[in-house]
């Protein structure tokens, strides 16, 4: 069996915020504030939530558009995890 | 014969009005001479205040003069006073050389400016103020869809005209000295490292030795290519503008308007900046790469599309080319570091490039400083300013070059496009 699905969505947000935002992995925890604690700001968040909805497109070959005003919900790397994985059930792909 | 002295004229026309045989014209930016008219009297020798006018008989007056210096800053727009201000508070001897004959003219620029960024710099003054941004907008021509943006100041319009020389004049308050209308010509080295310029105002040669050598040259910068640094604008990193300073019509004062569409200006936008109640920069972007036409005709073509801008009636025109890439190589090397347009600083996403020249301009006269303090102006020194340009504000631009290549051509009517520049531009 693979991983949990959780641990899969975290592993991948990770990924992609170590990459776009440059900051060391050790800081990239659930609790971890995207402008506070990773010093982003809102172009990296737009660029985020992009990468996001490129990672639905990639993984399940689905389009999966985040509107602006649930994106502005998201502000911590939990939030972003909870709000993918929330989709990936209301989207029937888990 | 009566030859003119290309870099010593002024274009004032002093000596046209004193021609008794009508063989002096001035045209916009040159002075003619039609020699076939001239009588040989030499009557508009007295009329010129800059001596460029010579009978062909003298010999040419030049003289070589050789100044020291701890820092030479090429160029006098935004990166080049801030970094000569910067670099003269600190104690340092500086020299700015500015090819015009006048600093901040003419306006090449949009001339809108982030409010919190600005205010980093110096305190609001007025004189340099043409409106305070609280608004803006932003309409997809494809589509038609609008966005709208209200909020608190988030920016100014500025008068660069009067900005700039403000800029000068700080840098002046902190022992900056200025040569105007003095063109640099080449670097001077020694064992491949950079010590200085070699410069000209037309009449003296300037052999101007420094520790430091800043090129704030702008966009069309020739000093970072004479120092083997790789400046060259691919036409996709090129933003190719026209626009025109509009008085007559009714703006919104507070409100920035930008208006993206593929055909409209393809690979870039168009703009209304408010300058007051009655007048406004409306100018035109078009990626070099993409356009099928010339950005006036685009800019034209938008004009006559917006009856409201058809109103108005052009003050002045300008043109020019704003980089929209970051630099592909290193912006320092032995004795010489490249800031502004010239290290291609400028916001990829909106082209947007005064604040970040300033930031560039100080903290190259931070580091600059340190390298004269410590007598190390190695190229290896020098990186630290390229280090913090690259782990400051140069992460938020390579971020932002990052999102221009992705809606690079067609993408730009995307909905996704219009989210990007719209928090790209809301700021401005």
């Amino acid at each position: 069996m693979g991983e949990a699905p959780e641990a899969d969505v975290f592993s991948v947000v990770k990924a992609i915020i170590i990459e776009q935002l440059g900051v060391p992995e050790d800081k990239v925890a659930p609790a971890a504030h995207f402008k506070e604690d990773l010093e982003a700001d809102s172009l990296d968040l737009v660029e985020l939530i992009m990468a996001f909805e490129e990672y639905f497109e990639e993984k399940f070959g689905r389009t999966v558009e985040i509107s602006d005003e649930e994106a502005q919900d998201i502000t911590t790397v939990g939030q972003a995890v909870a709000y993918i994985e929330k989709r990936i059930t209301e989207e029937g792909l888990a | 014969m009566v030859t003119i002295g290309r870099d010593q004229c002024a274009y004032c026309g002093g000596c046209v009005s004193m021609c008794p045989s009508g063989a002096l014209e001035l045209a916009e930016t040159r002075l003619l001479i039609d020699q076939e008219q001239c009588s040989q009297c030499e009557l508009c020798l007295s009329g010129c205040p800059t001596g460029a006018l010579t009978l062909e008989t003298e010999p040419p007056q030049t003289a070589t003069v050789d100044r020291q210096c701890d820092v030479v800053v090429v160029g006098a727009g935004p990166a080049g006073t801030t970094a000569a201000r910067s670099a003269a508070d600190r104690g340092h001897k500086v020299l700015l050389l500015e090819k015009r004959q006048e600093i901040g003219s003419p306006v090449r620029c949009a001339e809108g400016i982030n409010r919190e960024m600005l205010l980093t710099f110096l305190q609001l003054d007025e004189c340099w103020i043409s409106a305070r941004v609280r608004r803006s907008e932003i309409v997809t021509a494809d589509t038609g869809e609008v966005r709208s943006f209200a909020g608190e100041e988030t920016g100014y319009i500025l008068e660069r005209r009067v900005f700039d020389r403000a800029l000068a004049e700080k840098a002046v308050g902190a022992g900056t000295s200025i040569l105007l209308k003095t063109a640099v010509q080449g670097l001077i080295t020694k064992n491949g490292v950079v010590r200085g310029v070699r410069a000209t105002d037309g009449h003296t040669e300037w052999e101007i030795e420094a520790r430091i050598v800043i090129g704030a040259d702008g966009v069309e910068s020739r000093v970072g290519h004479w120092a083997g640094l790789d400046c060259t604008l691919r036409p996709s990193d090129s933003l190719v503008c026209a626009q025109y300073l509009l008085a007559g019509l009714d703006v919104d004062p507070e409100c920035c308007l930008y208006y993206v569409g593929s055909d409209l200006a393809p690979g870039g936008y168009a703009w209304v900046f408010p300058k007051g109640e009655h007048r406004a920069n409306v100018g035109l972007g078009v990626q070099a790469d993409l356009a099928q036409a010339s950005a006036m005709e685009y800019l034209e073509r938008f004009i006559d599309q917006h009856p409201e801008l058809e109103r108005g009636s052009p003050v002045t025109l300008v043109a020019g080319s704003v980089p929209v890439g970051i630099a592909r190589g290193s912006i320092v090397t032995d004795g010489l570091m490249l800031v502004g347009d010239a290290a291609r600083q400028a916001d990829p996403l909106t082209g947007g490039g005064t604040a970040n020249a300033m930031l560039a301009g100080r903290l190259a006269a931070e580091v600059a400083a340190k390298a004269v303090e410590e007598g190390d102006a190695s190229a290896g020194a020098l990186k630290e300013y390229e280090r913090r340009w690259q782990e400051g504000r140069g992460r938020q631009m390579q971020r932002n070059y990052r999102l221009k290549e992705r809606f690079a051509a067609a993408g730009r009517a995307s909905h996704a496009f219009q989210r990007v520049f719209a928090v790209a531009t809301a700021g401005e």
